[in-house]
């Protein structure tokens, strides 16, 4: 990988993940728009803080399944669907994902709907450990591939598609080190 | 554009999953990675153990490749294909390792005790192996077999497995029981496909049934 590509994903990941860990989670609809500053130098290019800022959203809108007392843990949904966003340029990377209950198969879901929304499970509303949140990039990146082929290779080919979870699996490679090293996800 | 994707909705609503089953055992085999199973399993039933790890959590299908041994192979594989949306196959695979002596009308093998006798159970999404499931090894039961005929043996199986989310998730796993009475055909290990034991060209091949 050349150097300044590497140096630029250190970046990029100490970015999102830092991030992330700062701000925690709002009780109400910022009215401004207002976040607090990052932690770590962040480049010029527009803030992703401001796409990390879903206002109102709490585990989920599921609260009798689920509690998040730290605030991290749709925030590691958020964090990894940008850091997809922002490693994996030439993919159709949602801008926001839902989740589905009892998932406990850790998957997604790339629905056939105008718009291909994307559904993961909701094994991700936990708090998550560097193995977990190297999966929610994997799955996360995943469905961003079916979003950017032509919707009918996902009719054509429901259940068996390796070529696509081999892409996945290699950009996921690509930056697992970079998550365990950047972000301070706890151990399995 | 909007036929296809109301057409596609409806498909997938429907009863459309179907189940894959089958029970099967193989002379003078073993499997792959042996050692690697043992380690494992001591370091499970020790609790040193509770995960796969991003890295290796494709072992709850690599698992269950088998190889040429001096021990019986008892296998049992089940794929489910979910509905016709993408990525909600599933599948779930028990790989036991019986001592060839022991493995005769009358014989029952206990769990731990029978000479090296294993049993190894997973499960998980086709699409993401060992992202969820399950995996883990019998603590404790038997397999007896019942009567042979042919190329068939009846088996009986009590077993009780401990097992452990491939990623760490403490809830996902725990107690699981495999009992039940059953027909089981032997199968050469060199006809065996991807699915039911062999290194597949893709990991896929052996997670997802043809």
């Amino acid at each position: 990988m050349p150097r300044t590509k590497t140096a630029l994903r250190i970046l990029v990941v100490t970015w999102v993940c830092y991030s992330g860990l700062a701000f925690a989670r709002f009780i109400q609809a910022d009215p401004v728009g207002i976040v607090p500053e990052p932690t770590v130098p962040l480049p010029s290019t527009p803030s992703p803080v401001q796409k990390l800022n879903h206002l109102y959203v709490y585990v989920s809108n599921n609260p009798l399944r689920y509690t998040d007392p730290f605030g991290l843990t749709q925030q590691d949904i958020d964090n990894m669907l940008e850091l997809v966003n922002v490693t994996q340029p030439d993919l159709n990377v949602p801008s926001s994902v839902s989740t589905y209950e009892g998932g406990v198969s850790g998957g997604g879901i790339t629905w056939p709907f105008p718009g291909r929304p994307v559904s993961i499970s909701d094994i991700y509303l936990k708090q998550l450990s560097c193995d977990q949140l190297n999966q929610l990039f994997n799955v996360l990146t995943h469905e961003s591939i079916h979003r950017t082929r032509p919707f009918s290779d996902m009719i054509r080919r429901p259940i068996n598609h390796p070529d696509i979870y081999e892409d996945a699996g290699r950009r996921t490679r690509e930056v697992s080190n970079f998550i365990r090293n950047y972000c301070k996800c706890p151990s399995s | 554009m909007k036929k296809v994707a109301c057409l596609a909705v409806l498909l997938s609503l429907c009863a459309c999953a179907h189940l894959d089953e089958q029970w099967f055992f193989v002379r003078d085999a073993s499997v792959q990675q042996l050692s690697k199973h043992q380690q494992l399993s001591n370091a499970l039933a020790t609790n040193k153990v509770r995960s796969l790890g991003y890295d290796d959590k494709e072992f709850v299908v690599t698992g269950h490749r088998l190889t040429g041994g001096d021990d019986v192979v008892l296998a049992f594989r089940s794929f489910s294909s979910g509905s016709l949306i993408a990525d909600t196959a599933s599948f779930v695979k028990l790989t036991a390792l019986i001592p060839q002596s022991r493995f005769a009308p009358g014989s029952e093998i206990k769990i731990p005790g029978a000479d090296g006798a294993m049993a190894y159970y997973s499960s998980s999404s086709s699409n993401f192996p060992g992202a969820g499931g399950c995996f883990g090894y019998a603590s404790q039961g038997t397999m007896k077999v019942d009567g042979a005929s042919g190329q068939s043996v009846t088996v009986s199986i009590d077993l009780h497995f401990n097992l452990a989310s491939p990623l760490g998730y403490s809830d996902q796993c725990g107690e699981k029981k495999i009992q039940g009475k059953y027909i089981v055909q032997q199968l050469p290990l060199r006809e065996l496909s991807p699915w039911q034991g062999t290194a597949g060209k893709t990991l896929y091949e052996e997670t997802i049934a043809p």
